[in-house]
């Protein structure tokens, strides 16, 4: 499905006319990937700022919507297209989110993480979404295993802020990347982290756990938290 | 879901790993769970994270 498409089924509630004209009006989502690229450290500490971008989306502002895709459209995308492995579906998730964004802004809640942290949990969630779906209709040909860690260690890491949280999973016992990365990147469940890696699912779980701590740690110590 | 349930699946919740079920029981526990509450958005931060390197890729 196209993503224009996709906004013809899902822009129901809302102002549908307006995040159409919107969405569409960005082109192709790849297209923001480069543009947006820039908004990573300086957005950081932008609390103040990211309430008023929502607060102006809550009143159907569309340049705001505009800026907020100009400013996090790469990052979404990316995750989709790195979770769902597919640039279509992507862009569907991509739309998914930003209407999203559009049509319930109260969904952000800023006592839990930035705008950016929460952009990112909604690409992630629905890109798993979509996987799970597809894996549901027609069970795809086995996936390929743990390429995952390797695939991550030869990021070209262009931020400041991907470098970081690369050092912090390269620090991580492989057994604990293994089972993050799997979850993450290739929308595993913990049962099937643990199917796979053969271990009991209580390991899984607990890898999943102690790898993320890890990692959040890292990030604080650098000074990251408040950019989170 | 007790807290000990919750807690452990709280890696597992932060990365979108927990069946549909689990992850509503999570949730449920988190609205009274403040201990759980600030682990639950330090582990979502650094799922971010790791989306942050697919952006970087």
């Amino acid at each position: 499905m196209s993503h224009r498409a996709a906004l013809g089924t899902l822009a129901i509630g809302g102002n549908p006319l307006v995040s159409r004209r919107v969405l569409s009006s960005v082109g192709e989502w790849g297209g923001a990937r480069v543009g947006a690229r820039g908004a990573g450290l300086s957005t950081s500490m932008a609390s103040a700022e990211e309430l008023r971008l929502v607060a102006r989306i809550a009143t159907g502002d569309e340049a705001a919507l505009r800026q907020l895709y100009a400013r996090y459209g790469s990052l979404v995308y990316s995750i989709a297209v790195r979770v769902t492995g597919d640039r279509c579906a992507a862009e569907d998730v991509a739309q998914q989110v930003f209407i999203r964004v559009w049509e319930r802004p109260a969904g952000f809640d800023p006592e839990r993480g930035s705008l950016r942290t929460w952009l990112a949990t909604l690409a992630h969630s629905r890109a798993v979404d979509h996987v799970r779906r597809e894996q549901a209709c027609h069970r795809r040909e086995q996936r390929q295993l743990p390429g995952a860690p390797s695939d991550v260690e030869e990021v070209a890491t262009s931020s400041a802020v991907a470098e970081r949280v690369g050092r912090a999973v390269d620090a991580l016992p492989d057994d604990q990347r293994v089972a993050v990365l799997l979850a993450y990147y290739d929308a595993r469940t913990y049962r099937e982290v643990a199917a796979e890696l053969d271990i009991p699912e209580g390991t899984a779980k607990s890898r999943l756990r102690l790898g993320l701590r890890r990692i959040a740690r890292c990030l604080e110590q650098e000074g990251l938290g408040a950019w989170t | 879901m007790t807290h000990e349930e919750a807690a452990g699946l709280l890696g597992a919740w932060a990365l979108d790993a927990c069946e549909d079920a689990e992850a509503a029981s999570v949730e449920r526990h988190l609205a009274s769970c403040a201990d759980c509450r600030v682990e639950a958005a330090s582990l979502t931060r650094a799922a971010a994270g790791l989306g942050e390197l697919a952006a970087g890729a």
